[in-house]
């Protein structure tokens, strides 16, 4: 704690400039010969949206699982350059992954409920770590499914599985259990690509309240969805971040041939 | 093995004039033939004998039908098979081969080294539990029996423990070698097996038929079987009538040669 | 056409093994109702009141623990005359009236207890009705002798006792080991070396049970004995701890196959969540694969409870009701494997060792159905929503 804020200080005083929540420099990314992210640098601050679109294997989910270093379980996976958190480097020998997850929460293209009960996937990511008196757990498990608006739903079934809610709630639970664990980074993979568009519209608007709190990396095939919900659009091409900018001028006004014809839908 | 051998024997000669002698019936006795056999046919030439197994009942309904000269049968005739004779008019006639003796063992280590024929019945019906009972170490006793199935289990049970039944303890293995392995390996160990298996792994006790009477280690000669019962007749059975054909190769079974024979598969003459 | 041939062979196994089924009930039932000595008349001498005996009375007198007193009649011991003893009272070379006059000198003996075939009984007895209850003497015995004469001892419990004892102990093995070698299998092998290892399992499941078995009797048992301070090894637990090791890879491999079967997105999850890789397993992946562990130890417990051979050779085939692990067991399989090919065919004997069969069968039906319930309700779960 007092490390990382020290840390922290450091580098803003190193820096003389804005510490980003988030930021990556020359970040390359091989998976054996395979190379998937190439020379990509980018920086996002705190409390902001970033939306990632790109055709299918463009490396736009690889550069978002480097946040909280999901890639690390592929076998030839190697990386050139530097990710930073609150300007630490998470690559850093020091770094053990297991606390970095702790600190950064992660939401899939499709819901994944553990075959629990709903309290106890909410209480999953708690009780991993030092061990909280129950009451404790039953306050924060409260907060976050109130926080992933599903509390309301949800308060006379706590015990019942959670594979007995629809997908739309599923998915908001994840978001709770996720949240659950005090993350200020969430990361999302195409986090509503398996659901109905009310239960789509329910996640969006949960991403707008969530971002008071949280800075939010967001992959997303759906580029109305990008307009909706985000601050900042990355587009990624043949593993390059072809551009970079503010979500409001990205889709009116972008410069590169190929993103113009990503987002007028001229696309392969 | 030998018995498809004698097949194909069969296959090769049987249709030649060549005079066949037909044995057949009980496994027991079945490789103490073969031995006869291939030797007798060495010095005989001209005659073919054919030895087939099946059991005893098997080679005795063949002898019933005429299908063989000899019936081998590791047990006396039942009475329903001498009806059933009797009622074909044959007369059969019961050869004595040889005495399939037992010899009642112990592990080495164990200091026992007689017993009583009551002593030996009441371990095996389970009124004596312990070693200590007859006089040995503080032990519990472990009797090892053949399986039901087999013929030594049948003689055991109706001529050593006149009937009775084994007690739920006794452990039942499936062949001859496995109660060998298990006595061999434990100091408490009990059973019994045929003296063509016995080795110096194991120590053969002296059995005294009643109290008093002197302790026998198992007979080696028919002279002493009189004082060391527990031996199991193996027969020959023929028809009175075909006397003649069998006289040859009977008297080879008693001859010196026949009885030597005998004496090396492990059998008393 | 090729439909055709498939349906026909489909078809064709199924039929096979209805009529298998068939067949087991068939000639295991008759166990219930027949009686054991179809061809034999109990009789005694005419001045003994006793009209009627109970298969129990009968064997108290042939092993001479009860006299006739005890049902009704003179307070002499019996003396019991069957077809298996009846060589000790008749000389070499009897003629037919030779017998029958040596019986009729037998039967002039008040204590005397017949059992012969019809032809063979003197003409001056009484014959008696003994009764049987094959059910109870089926479930009401605690001794199984089978063979014995005049009237077979039947009771299965000994023989259920120690079926169920051995396929305990061969689970507490099984189970543990088997997910053991399957989590390190699945998750910390390194990759080169899983399909060796895989293939290795295989050939370990192949292995002739009498191979085992031998390899049991000379080795095992003699550790056994040695290292628990047993009098002999030949027990119960021996035959769990072998049949155990045998199907740990039947075990393993079902576990290890269901491990790698955990939704890559779930793993991920929980490792997103802060996870530990032991915690991903212990909290997520076990608690996930649990319905596919329980069937495994079904199916696991029933390859324990049909194994044959092994069983034969190390658990010492007493019929005693063991009270421990640690004494010898004679077990449903074992039973059959060893009598079925004596037992002549028709006999009281051969008909319970159908029965035995038959309740083998229901015991393994049942293993296999709870396994295929647990495996249907948790797709059913995985499924919904």
């Amino acid at each position: 704690m007092h490390l990382r804020a020290w840390r922290l200080i450091f580098a803003f005083v190193l820096s003389g400039a804005t510490v980003y929540k988030l930021e990556t420099r020359a970040v390359s990314v091989w998976y054996g010969s395979y190379q998937a992210l190439k020379g990509v640098s980018l920086a996002l601050e705190r409390n902001q949206v970033l939306a990632l679109i790109g055709p299918s294997g463009c490396g736009k989910s690889t550069f978002l699982r480097l946040f909280n270093r999901m890639n690390d379980f592929i076998e030839g996976f190697r990386l050139e350059g530097e990710v930073l958190i609150d300007g630490e480097n998470i690559y850093a020998p020091q770094v053990d992954p297991v606390h970095l997850r702790r600190r950064v929460g992660m939401v899939f293209q499709k819901p994944t409920p553990f075959p629990f009960s709903i309290y106890e996937n909410v209480a999953y990511g708690l009780r991993l770590q030092n061990r909280l008196p129950e009451s404790q757990i039953r306050e924060r498990v409260e907060h976050a499914l109130r926080q992933a608006a599903l509390w309301e739903e949800v308060r006379d079934n706590l015990k019942k599985s959670a594979l007995m809610l629809s997908g739309g709630q599923q998915q908001r639970l994840c978001i709770a259990r996720a949240l659950a664990v005090r993350p200020s980074l969430l990361l999302m993979d195409e986090p509503t690509s398996a659901l109905d568009p009310i239960s789509t519209a329910k996640i969006e608007e949960l991403i707008h309240e969530l971002r008071q709190h949280y800075t939010i990396v967001i992959v997303t095939h759906n580029m109305q969805q990008a307009a909706r919900v985000s601050d900042m659009t990355a587009f990624f091409y043949m593993g390059q971040l072809v551009e970079y900018g503010r979500t409001k001028d990205f889709f009116t006004n972008p410069q590169h041939p190929e993103t113009i014809r990503y987002i007028t839908g001229r696309f392969g | 093995m030998g018995k498809w051998m004698s097949f194909f024997l069969f296959l090769l000669f049987g249709c030649t004039d060549r005079a066949v002698l037909r044995i057949k019936g009980s496994d027991t006795v079945l490789p103490l033939s073969q031995i006869f056999a291939e030797h007798f046919m060495q010095r005989r030439g001209e005659v073919l004998v054919s030895v087939t197994g099946g059991g005893s009942g098997v080679g005795l309904a063949a002898l019933l039908n005429g299908d063989t000269e000899i019936a081998m049968a590791s047990r006396p005739l039942k009475v329903s098979e001498r009806l059933r004779f009797a009622a074909r008019g044959i007369t059969v006639i019961e050869d004595t081969v040889a005495w399939d003796v037992l010899a009642i063992c112990v592990h080495p280590a164990n200091p026992i080294s007689r017993l009583t024929w009551e002593d030996l019945e009441r371990i095996y019906t389970g009124q004596v539990r312990n070693w200590r009972e007859l006089g040995g170490p503080d032990l519990p006793i472990h009797p090892y029996s053949r399986e039901s199935s087999s013929g030594t289990f049948e003689f055991f049970r109706e001529r050593v423990l006149r009937g009775k039944d084994f007690a739920a303890h006794v452990r039942f293995l499936p062949a001859t070698g496995t109660i060998v392995q298990a006595i061999a390996q434990n100091v408490s160990a009990i059973g019994y097996i045929g003296i063509a298996y016995t080795n110096p792994n194991l120590k053969v006790l002296a059995i005294a038929t009643a109290p008093g009477k002197p302790y026998r280690l198992p007979a080696r000669s028919r002279q002493e079987l009189a004082d060391y019962p527990i031996a199991r007749p193996l027969y020959y059975y023929y028809d009175q009538r075909n006397r003649e054909k069998v006289k040859e190769f009977l008297a080879f079974v008693h001859s010196e040669e026949g009885r030597a024979l005998t004496a090396k598969m492990g059998y008393v003459p | 056409m090729k439909k055709k041939m498939f349906a026909v062979a489909g078809w064709s196994t199924f039929l096979v093994l209805i009529g298998l089924t068939v067949f087991l009930f068939r000639e295991g039932l008759p166990a219930l109702y027949k009686f054991p000595q179809p061809e034999l008349v109990f009789a005694v001498h005419p001045a003994n009141p006793v009209v009627r005996l109970s298969a129990e009375a009968v064997r108290a007198l042939a092993e001479g623990k009860a006299d006739w007193a005890a049902f009704g009649g003179p307070a002499r011991p019996a003396r019991l005359v069957h077809l298996a003893n009846l060589e000790r009272y008749l000389p070499a070379y009897a003629s037919a009236a030779e017998i029958q006059r040596i019986l009729a000198d037998l039967a002039a003996d008040t204590a005397i207890l017949l059992a012969l075939p019809a032809p063979l009984l003197p003409e001056a007895v009484k014959p008696i009705s003994v009764t049987w209850q094959g059910w109870r003497e089926l479930f009401g015995s605690l001794y199984w002798s089978p063979t014995y004469e005049p009237l077979p001892r039947v009771g299965v419990w000994p023989l259920l006792v120690g079926s169920v004892w051995v396929t305990f102990i061969g689970l507490m093995l099984v189970v543990p080991l088997g997910l053991a070698m399957a989590i390190y299998v699945a998750e910390f092998l390194p990759r080169t070396l899983y399909y060796p290892i895989k293939v290795l399992w295989e050939v370990l499941a192949g292995l002739p049970s009498v191979v085992v078995g031998f390899w049991g009797l000379v080795v095992v048992v003699p550790a056994v004995k040695s290292v628990l301070h047993l009098s002999a090894g030949e027990t119960a637990f021996t035959a769990g701890l072998l049949l155990g090791w045998i199907t740990l890879p039947l075990m393993a491999s079902l576990v290890e196959e269901a491990l790698q079967a955990v939704p890559r997105l779930l793993v991920e999850s929980s490792y997103g969540l802060g996870a530990t890789r032991w915690q991903t397993i212990l909290r997520l992946k076990l608690p996930y694969i649990l319905p596919s562990i329980a069937t495994a130890a079904l199916l696991s417990a029933g390859r324990i409870l049909g194994e044959t051979m092994v069983v034969l050779m190390v658990s010492g085939n007493a019929p005693l009701l063991a009270t421990t692990p640690f004494q010898p067991v004679r077990t449903l399989p074992a039973t059959l494997a060893a009598e079925l090919g004596e037992a002549p065919i028709g006999s009281y004997h051969y008909h319970v060792l159908f029965f035995l069969g038959a309740l083998l069968f229901l015991l393994t039906l049942a293993l296999n159905l709870a396994a295929y319930a647990i495996q249907s309700r948790y797709l059913r779960a995985q499924t919904l929503g």
